[in-house]
């Protein structure tokens, strides 16, 4: 129901504030890698970007032994070493450094929920972080339960009151969110007996990426994109996310995943959703979340043979990545020598619904690729007629809109052009914006706008119970049809484009892969 | 970096324009150079005043990616001459670098009335021109430089509100005035009073307002009280009676305290406190802001019959000018009230003697 309150006219022309409100961040897994690389680093942009708020304290739990001034100097290190701006900030650093500790304990033992409780209400007092406090689970899945029941049953969870400006307690997952569409279900309904989902924030850190929200700025802050963005325009879509990297020493864990799960379930089904969504009423939550949960809805779903014909899995052999030889995948450490594991994964889909039927989405990802490159490419149709056809037209494309993720990230626009001179030849040239070129190099990290979002309480870039379970429904007739029917797994060379057979995949419908 | 004098100014820009070039020029063996540039970015400065200005362009260009002007008048130059100097700052990106350049331009008197002139004929095209006075400049100068601006930030701590307002008159750039920036956690707490949903018809039944500064030159009222005064004004549709009074259609009268303390170590005229009462039939609304001027942190007190009180602090340091200025340059437009409340405070205390000054202070 709309409400009738009127606005607040003193709010009319008032920037946004985008800092976060007295509070604590609780990191748990604070040893890993994540803390170091990323969490760390993003809190400290934060802190020198004015962010966050004075009194902003950083708690850090995990089971291996540290004292607060080993956890702070190895902090330091690490926003030394990992931080996009350098060298360090002896003032941010020290302001940020004055509520940093460490809480030491298994996650399974109710007294370091205890600790941790008491720690969080010594920083309410000391340093008026006003009983709100966001955790951050930086764990494995297995743990996310654990922790959410043990800060439950010390009270550190309590239901929103629904003040407006009262305490908060947020919980932010990591992904993977379930292993399939059972687990992820079974979760959210385990994380629903001690949160409200509006306490919930599942992270995919490619929604916190500048490139991947210019795709909603592109498309709905601009009129010229947007009328052409359907049926009657794009003749297809490609998404791909390419790493040039293996699984580094992650044998176990994707023996268990591939890169379906690790990587198309999320990210590659996120920038489907954001490209092909409707235009949300507003830019909140729900509305656009609301969106992209009918994007996934109206995803046709693959199941048994369809599978064998629009999906290629792939799997790397040994090759040769940026100059050095590379193992195949059945060579790396505790990988099954016979392990039917895919590294790549490339799918046709096609979304039901009046603005997509019968426009083809193809998606790609892949391991030990011959570069990294993360891409969306909508292709339009050709001119109705050929005016320039025969041997002029030899070599042209359609036009094509290129939004680059990641690196280089930018976006170009491709289209015909004359080549001077007295005949009309004509060549494929590109409009090419670099963000680097246009904004500097030092653009924030995904993790600092998640972050920030997650301590401000805007829910928008983070996955809603219901997203994620689409993206499963999606993903688990294609993983189990793999298994029924014993679907070949196509090798490809590392330091290539991947497998044939996904090239035969678009060469089907007379189209090509890019090579970004 | 290259420097040049000239009494001819078209020589002086070809000498520019050449060092431009060659600085884009391909360097054999050197890593590739790519131009970054999302503004123009022309700063005026007076001579005096120069060695501030250098030092603030120089943090501006580590944030800001613009082709950055410095302009300023040198009383040491012969009345013909431009002094000009040309560089490029550099940051490496992956395998090459990414580069603004930066053209500072030392006036001789008589050539003030050109330079604006040498300046637009040195701007990227494509891109907006914002102009940053840091004082204020000859009306022949600032005239020709703003009016292809699209932006013009100022800073009425320095150049006084009705300069302020006398150039925003005189020009469709959108105003940026730091002071007003300066004011945003103070006008983000009065707003927020009244977000809350049970309390929002009461932001049209304020009754008083009262505003604490410290004490000022002559007694005059402070510039961040008349800018607050003039935004609330403009925003609820008051109109101001007099120093002490306003009035609401609706509602009727408003009565307005501008009270002093002494200044001891705090500049002139900061802002100590700001309460308001707001009275809805029976419900009344009283917020108490206060604010330490050195600290920049913020205590706010809320009451209101029916929620409660709510109180809270908000700790933060005061905004040193390069980052207000950045804030300016680079983030959307979206203050538009900005006009309105500069153009209300101005009018604020009604009847006042409009006195453009320049009583320049430090930046800070």
């Amino acid at each position: 129901m709309p409400s009738t309150v009127p606005s607040n006219p003193l709010r009319e022309g008032t920037p946004d504030e985008r800092t976060a409100p007295p509070c604590s961040f609780v990191v748990f897994g604070a040893s890993g890698d994540l803390t170091r690389r990323k969490l760390l680093p993003a809190l400290y942009n934060l802190a020198l970007s004015h962010a966050l708020p004075r009194g902003f304290t950083t708690l850090g739990v995990a089971r291996r032994p540290k004292t607060d001034d080993s956890f702070v100097e190895e902090m330091r290190d690490a926003v030394s070493k990992y931080s996009r701006r350098k060298p360090l900030d002896e003032n941010a650093w020290s302001e940020l450094s004055k509520g940093l500790g460490y809480v030491q304990g298994s996650f399974e033992a109710a007294g370091t929920y205890r600790d941790l409780k008491a720690r969080l209400e010594r920083s309410d007092a000391e340093r008026a972080t006003a009983g709100s406090r966001v955790f951050y689970l930086a764990v494995s899945p297995a743990d996310v339960l654990p922790i959410v029941r043990g800060l439950s049953e010390v009270g550190l969870l309590p239901r929103p009151s629904g003040e407006p400006n009262g305490p908060f307690a947020r919980v932010v997952i990591e992904k993977p969110f379930g292993e399939d569409l059972a687990s992820a279900t079974a979760l959210n309904r385990e994380l629903n007996r001690y949160l409200d989902e509006s306490q919930i924030y599942r992270i995919d850190h490619y929604l916190g990426k500048e490139t991947v929200q210019n795709i909603i700025v592109l498309r709905f802050g601009n009129a010229i994109f947007e009328a052409l963005w359907n049926r009657s325009h794009v003749s297809h879509v490609e998404i791909t996310v390419a790493e040039d990297i293996g699984i580094e020493g992650r044998g176990k864990f994707y023996e268990k995943v591939g890169i379906t799960r690790d990587i198309v379930q999320n990210h590659l089904l996120q920038l489907l959703t954001i490209v092909a969504m409707e235009p949300p009423v507003a830019m909140d939550p729900d509305a656009v979340r609301d969106e992209k949960v009918k994007v996934l809805r109206a995803i046709r779903r693959l199941e048994g043979r369809e599978v064998l014909t629009n999906v290629v899995r792939g799997q790397y052999a040994r090759g040769v990545v940026r100059g050095d030889v590379a193992p195949g995948y059945r060579q790396e450490p505790d990988v099954d020598p016979e392990s039917s594991t895919e590294t790549y994964v490339a799918m046709r889909i096609l979304i039901d619904n009046w603005r997509w039927s019968g426009v083809p989405f193809y998606i790609r990802a892949g391991k030990r690729m011959y570069k990294r490159a993360a891409e969306v490419a909508v292709h339009f149709r050709s001119p109705p007629l050929s005016l320039f056809g025969g041997a002029m037209a030899q070599g042209r494309g359609p036009n094509s809109l290129v939004m680059r993720v990641q690196p280089d990230e930018g976006i170009a626009l491709r289209f015909d052009t004359k080549v001077p001179g007295a005949g009309m030849g004509m060549r494929e040239v590109s409009m090419d914006f670099r963000y680097g070129t246009a904004f500097g190099p030092s653009s924030p990290e995904a993790y600092e706008r998640l972050i920030l979002d997650a301590l401000r309480g805007d829910p928008t870039l983070f996955t809603r119970s219901d997203e994620v379970e689409a993206q499963w429904r999606f993903i688990d007739p294609i993983v189990a049809a793999w298994k029924q029917m014993d679907a070949p797994v196509a090798l490809y060379e590392a330091g290539t484009h991947g497998p044939r057979e996904a090239d035969a995949l678009l060469e089907r419908h007379g189209y090509h892969w890019r090579q970004p | 970096l290259t420097s040049h004098e000239s009494g001819k100014l078209s020589e002086a820009l070809s000498h520019v324009e050449h060092e431009l070039a060659a600085i884009w020029a391909p360097d054999e063996g050197g890593p590739p150079k790519a131009r970054v540039c999302t503004a123009n970015l022309v700063v005026v400065a007076s001579g005096s005043r120069r060695a501030g200005a250098v030092a603030l362009v120089d943090q501006l260009q580590t944030a800001d990616v613009a082709r950055t002007f410095l302009v300023s008048l040198d009383p040491k130059l012969p009345p013909w001459a431009m002094s000009t100097e040309v560089s490029a700052r550099c940051q490496k990106d992956g395998e090459g670098l990414l580069c603004s350049e930066r053209i500072d331009l030392s006036l001789g008197a008589a050539t003030v009335p050109r330079a604006a002139s040498v300046v637009s004929s040195l701007c990227v095209a494509e891109v907006p021109t914002v102009v940053l006075l840091l004082e204020a400049a000859p009306a022949i100068l600032t005239a020709a430089l703003i009016r292809d601006a699209a932006r013009l930030v100022v800073d009425s701590d320095i150049i006084g509100l009705d300069a302020v307002t006398a150039l925003a008159r005189g020009t469709h750039a959108h105003i940026v005035d730091l002071a007003w920036e300066r004011l945003l956690p103070i006008r983000n707490q009065i707003a927020a009073c009244f977000d809350d949903e049970r309390l929002r018809a009461s932001v049209t039944a304020i009754r008083k307002l009262t505003i604490t500064t410290t004490t000022t030159e002559g007694g005059a009222p402070a510039p961040h009280a008349r800018l607050l005064v003039g935004w609330l004004a403009s925003r609820l549709g008051w109109r101001l009676v007099s120093e002490t009074s306003a009035f609401d259609p609706l509602h009727g009268a408003i009565e307005i305290e501008l009270a002093w303390v002494l200044r001891g170590e705090h500049r002139p005229g900061a802002l100590v406190s700001v309460e308001l009462e707001a009275l809805l039939g029976d419900a009344s609304v009283h917020l108490a802001i206060s604010c330490d001027p050195a600290s920049g942190t913020l205590h706010v007190v809320r009451s209101a019959e029916g929620v409660g009180v709510e109180t809270s602090t908000l700790t933060g340091a005061p905004q040193p000018a390069s980052e207000l200025v950045d804030r300016a340059v680079a983030e959307p437009l979206r203050d538009a009230a900005t006009r309105q409340a500069l153009f209300a405070a101005a009018g604020y205390p009604p009847g006042q003697v409009v006195v453009p000054h320049a009583s320049a202070s430090t930046i800070h």
